[in-house]
């Protein structure tokens, strides 16, 4: 089959004709057809090379503040994060059950810390070395090892 | 009005001078309506196509790029549109046994599509309603149209090949459903 194939099937060719002649154009077709073109409130042509940086324009800003309240929200919890890890390893016991979640137990973690915190700021050192030597003797029932730690201490 | 009118008219509607549509509207109409009466088979369908057609052509004029003269891009647009009617219709073209059609001969096809007498241009109407739609628009256009292959495979979304392969295929088709009726 070619494109010069004209006088080939003059039947079929008839056939389609005779189709066509019977097909009548709905009446008043081109003037309904005409206004719902005109009801289309944009024009084909520059409408839709506008709408594309009016949409950029319009949400840029929105984007770059939901950005920054994103970045506010999240760089608080990375920080605490890091700051928790220097603690790895600390748990927590309830009821037999261990807990070791750093997020979970930060704020016991934090209470620990704050108690250590007070703790050292109230009591001398020395206080401290002294109390630990005597719950040593005290612990020490055997007179030759509680003569022997006495000198230890003492020296 | 010839196809260097038409890209005046179409640069006149795209610069915002809506009633010069009405030129091309004109111009087209009655083919574009042929063809997609013939697709759907209903005319108060196809007038809604129809419609639907020139207002999709309207609205996208700023995008037609003269890859195809203008009556091919409105027949792609028609033709695409009453596809998707009838999918959404689900209205399929009657089963044609292939083997039992490719099992027509060429000179057998010659003879049918040419024997010019009343009955058998009868047959042939009934037998084109019959036809699936790609193959009832790459006939439409080729024998009443005379559009060449390349501008029915840009209507087809196809291959020159395949609207070559397509056309010497519902020949045969047509040949078989006649075959069939007699």
């Amino acid at each position: 089959m070619t494109d010069k194939t004209n006088n080939h099937d003059k039947a079929l060719r008839m056939a389609l004709q005779r189709e066509q002649a019977r097909i009548k154009l709905p009446e008043g077709m081109a003037e309904r057809v005409m206004a719902s073109i005109r009801e289309q409130a944009t024009l084909p042509s520059t409408n839709k090379e506008k709408t594309k940086p009016t949409l950029i324009a319009r949400w840029w800003p929105m984007t770059a503040a939901a950005a920054i309240v994103v970045c506010l929200i999240l760089l608080p919890r990375l920080n605490e994060r890091q700051k928790l890890a220097r603690y790895e390893g600390s748990y927590v016991e309830v009821g037999g059950q261990r807990e070791d979640n750093l997020q979970a137990i930060r704020a016991d973690i934090r209470e620990a810390l704050a108690m250590a915190e007070i703790a050292e700021a109230g009591i001398p050192q020395a206080d401290v070395v002294q109390e630990a030597e005597q719950e040593i003797m005290q612990a020490a029932d055997d007179p030759e090892l509680h003569s022997m730690l006495e000198r230890m201490l003492n020296e | 009005m010839a196809k260097t009118d038409d890209a005046r008219v179409i640069q006149q509607v795209v610069g915002g001078d809506v009633n010069a549509f009405a030129h091309l509207l004109e111009r087209y109409e009655a083919k574009v309506y042929g063809l997609v009466v013939r697709l759907v088979g209903n005319e108060a369908e196809a007038e809604d196509l129809v419609q639907e057609t020139f207002v999709q052509a309207y609205t996208r004029l700023s995008t037609y790029r003269e890859e195809a003269d203008f009556g091919s891009w409105l027949y792609r647009i028609a033709y695409n549109a009453a596809l998707m009617h009838l999918r959404r219709q689900r209205t399929v073209a009657l089963p044609i046994d292939e083997r039992l059609a490719e099992s027509i001969t060429d000179e057998e096809a010659d003879r049918t599509l040419n024997e010019v007498t009343e009955s058998r241009i009868a047959q042939l109407e009934e037998a084109l309603t019959h036809l699936a739609p790609d193959d009832r628009t790459a006939i439409t256009l080729f024998y009443l149209e005379e559009r060449t292959t390349r501008e029915i495979a840009y209507v087809l979304g196809t291959t020159v090949t395949n609207v070559t392969t397509r056309l010497h295929r519902a020949r045969k088709r047509l040949s078989l459903l006649i075959k069939n009726a007699q």
